[in-house]
């Protein structure tokens, strides 16, 4: 199924969850916890959700009716922010999802409800372990499970809490216990919720296992792949392909929902242990089979573009991972590396984030650092505290001491011959950042530099600017030499370093030439 | 009565030593004694970052403090404050003292862990989620939560001698040792609050029986202890326990 970006199918939580119809429980409401989901530990970017999808979901969460369903709301929209690299808008949605449970906590005490207490105890342990808060987390996920030990769904809250916090055993162990607890209820009977919910607890703890080189994780993976894949969703699948819902969220609590992160998700996994382990085949079918469920999934995406054995192909599934999600860090990477290889399509500049974002790596890379920064802007405008953002417009900018300090400025010469690339990146750097010291300057003044230049193409004549070592220059008028042909297009040439300028929008030293002859 | 030792929510442990009339907190990374009116601070020392649970020994004369979040348990001397820090290999949950053996529930292993005086540590397996304990004047007994089962230590084999079935999702549990007279043995007593239900487990024949009720529940009471019917409780602002209503 090709997906559709399309804002209309985000998650519709219900008012209400079904009950637990086999709870026997006196004089509690039946224990409902949607069963949260840990995020991949790399290479988990989803899908970017769009200004317009955000502001959905927080107009979901003001509208949404019921605790579970405005803190699920809450901790989704956390983990949208922190997946946009938005950190600081993340911790505000945490914080307020920590507050709504501390309010919930506190009106089911004064109840005496212990399966809404235990339930508010669990969500504030997500939250707080979400803003790094363990040893606070930790104790009120033990308040969480005190009275209500064999609820499963608060033991999967307390696995993703500890699993956050890194504590790999106490995840892996609350996990076991919530695999436990749910296979007991759905021993006898189970609907399709139940089932899901299930597979849920099991994906928490094949991700544990996992990453704790456990080979018992891989197994549960290929359970939960074949259980979605079994007659019992076969209603649910079908429902799926009606609606097209795509939404993944990190609490999903509808039955899609579910069913759409845990199938993403334990094919996402399956990929990356079949991409490690070197079975490139098996890595590519669960990647692909992602993808066919979801076009747009850039996690699929940049995988299958990791294992592309043709540069082409390498480079379309990159455009269309980056289109997803421009923002996300592992993939951003890996488009670096792959222009650095070369093989990079020419970035255009259109109306979408992803190839503003391209073009900005690309100009990075040919030191087009002003031009970046222009690129960049828009972006910045639109989101101003993204954290990948603010990583690429730091590299767009020429920073002197991030380069080594050009010999020839502590050991002066009358004439400098061939200074490297680093050494005139470092003087630009200098001058374009007002950051070069009085004697700095003195020993320029009174340095000749000899270079090849390659000069783009002359204008009535006249030299103007070119790039020497690959850094742009420009002359601070246009000059003739005499004995050079106009169509002469790389010179030696010996100069003096006045400053920096722009050259087509590029970070460039402006030079005084004082005499040139073509290269031989 | 013996008690198990009871799970705190905030990060402020109480340990009421009836024997030697000390009250003992862990907080902020200290443990410290004080007198019965929790006036007077008798000592204090460095404790564990985090503590989650305490006990006391029968004989009131040591304590143990587990940090469930940094997989620790400091033994103190109640009388001095000496104390001694173990790591646990997993989450310590709930813990005993058998004789100056301390008895570590260790959730994510499965195990409990017996730490003698001397720091060495034995390991015993046992159904998933064990998460209270208590003693008898011959057994260990482990309760463990999601499989319901109560399981026997024999301290001396190292081994789990037998096991009943006992009701999942229970929150305390104690054991009643025998007084002069009694015709019974020690009595086992299990709260199953979710389901309103208390079980009585006569641990001689361990015989099970359930009936209704269940301990009262205050989900997130602040930790205290209680001293001659009085309720103490921690104040972090003048830093020493104070007698609290209720």
């Amino acid at each position: 199924m090709r997906v559709v970006r399309q804002a209309r199918a985000l998650c519709r939580y219900p008012a209400r969850v079904p009950r637990d119809a086999r709870d026997d429980r006196p004089g509690t409401r039946a224990l409902v916890v949607a069963a949260v989901f840990l995020a991949l530990a790399a290479r988990a970017q989803t899908r970017i959700a769009s200004d317009v999808e955000i502001r959905q979901m927080e107009e979901e969460a003001r509208r949404a009716a019921g605790f579970d369903a405005r803190v699920s709301a809450r901790v989704n929209l956390g983990e949208l922010r922190a997946e946009r690299n938005e950190s600081a808008a993340a911790q505000r949605e945490f914080e307020t999802a920590l507050q709504l449970a501390r309010d919930e906590r506190n009106a089911a005490r004064g109840d005496r409800d212990l399966a809404r207490y235990a339930i508010a105890c669990a969500w504030s342990g997500i939250a707080l372990a979400r803003l790094g808060r363990g040893a606070e987390a930790f104790a009120v996920l033990e308040e969480a499970v005190r009275d209500s030990g064999d609820t499963p769904g608060v033991w999967n809250l307390y696995s993703v809490a500890m699993f956050r916090l890194g504590k790999q055993e106490k995840a892996i162990g609350a996990a076991r216990i919530s695999v436990a607890a749910a296979e007991r209820k759905t021993a006898a009977q189970a609907t399709v919720r139940d089932l899901l919910e299930l597979n849920m607890d099991r994906f928490a703890l094949a991700q544990g296992l996992l990453d704790a080189g456990e080979d018992e994780g891989a197994q549960l993976l290929r359970t939960i792949a074949e259980s979605l894949e079994s007659g019992a969703f076969q209603p649910l699948r079908k429902a799926l392909e009606r609606r097209e819902e795509f939404q993944i969220v990190t609490a999903p609590r509808t039955e899609s929902g579910m069913y759409l992160a845990l199938f993403n998700r334990s094919h996402m996994r399956l990929g990356q242990l079949y991409e490690n382990e070197g079975l490139v085949e098996q890595a590519r079918r669960e990647y692909q089979a992602v993808v066919n469920r979801r076009s747009d999934e850039p996690a699929a995406l940049a995988a299958l573009a990791r294992l592309a054995s043709d540069a082409k192909e390498r480079d379309r599934y990159l455009i269309e991972s980056l289109d997803a999600n421009p923002f996300a860090a592992g993939v951003v990477t890996d488009y670096e590396d792959h222009v650095a290889s070369g093989d990079a399509s020419p970035a255009a500049e259109d109306d979408s984030e992803g190839s503003r974002v391209r073009l900005a790596i690309q100009q990075i890379h040919r030191l087009e650092f002003r031009r970046a920064r222009e690129t960049l802007k828009p972006l910045l405008d639109a989101h101003p505290n993204n954290d990948v953002l603010q990583s690429l417009l730091e590299r767009a900018t020429l920073r002197s001491e991030d380069l080594p300090r050009p010999r020839f400025l502590d050991k002066p010469a009358d004439l400098v011959t061939d200074p490297t690339e680093s050494e005139l990146l470092a003087v630009l750097s200098l001058f374009a950042g007002n950051a070069i010291a009085a004697e700095d300057r003195a020993t320029l003044d009174r340095a000749k530099f000899s270079s090849e230049a390659a000069f783009d193409a002359a204008d009535g004549g006249l030299f103007e600017q070119g790039t020497m070592r690959g850094v742009p220059f420009r002359f601070q008028q246009p000059a003739r030499f005499r004995g050079v042909a106009p169509a002469a297009r790389r010179l030696r040439i010996v100069y003096r370093i006045l400053g920096a300028t722009a050259a087509d929008g590029r970070d460039a030293l402006l030079i005084e030439p004082l005499r040139a002859e073509e290269s031989r | 009565m013996i008690r198990g030792a009871v799970l705190l929510a905030a990060l402020v442990s109480m340990v009421w030593s009836p024997a030697a009339r000390t009250i003992v907190v862990a907080h902020d990374g200290r443990i410290e004694a004080f007198d019965a009116a929790g006036e007077k601070r008798l000592w204090s020392v460095d404790g564990v970052a985090s503590p989650s649970a305490g006990v006391a020994s029968r004989d009131g004369k040591t304590i143990a403090i587990l940090d469930g979040f940094n997989d620790r348990v400091a033994v103190v001397s109640v009388a001095d404050g000496a104390a001694v820090t173990h790591e646990t290999p997993g989450t310590p949950v709930a813990a005993a003292f058998f004789g100056r053996d301390v008895w570590v529930v260790v959730r994510d292993r499965s195990r409990a862990v017996r730490i003698t005086p001397d720091g060495q540590q034995t390991e015993v397996a046992l159904a998933l989620d064990p998460a209270l304990i208590a003693v008898s004047h011959r057994f260990v007994y482990v309760y463990s939560r999601i499989s319901g089962l109560l399981q026997e230590i024999d301290p001396q084999s190292m081994r789990v001698t037998r096991t009943a079935a006992a009701g999942t999702a229970g929150s305390g549990f104690e054991v009643e040792l025998p007084k002069p007279g009694d015709r019974h043995g020690a009595i086992g007593f299990l709260s199953r609050p979710a389901y309103g239900k208390l079980v009585v487990i006569d641990l001689e024949p361990m015989d099970v029986r359930e009936r209704n009720g269940g301990a009262p529940a205050d989900p997130g009471a602040a930790p205290s202890v209680t001293v001659d019917d009085a309720r103490f409780a921690w104040d972090a602002k003048s830093g020493r326990p104070v007698k609290v209503k209720g």
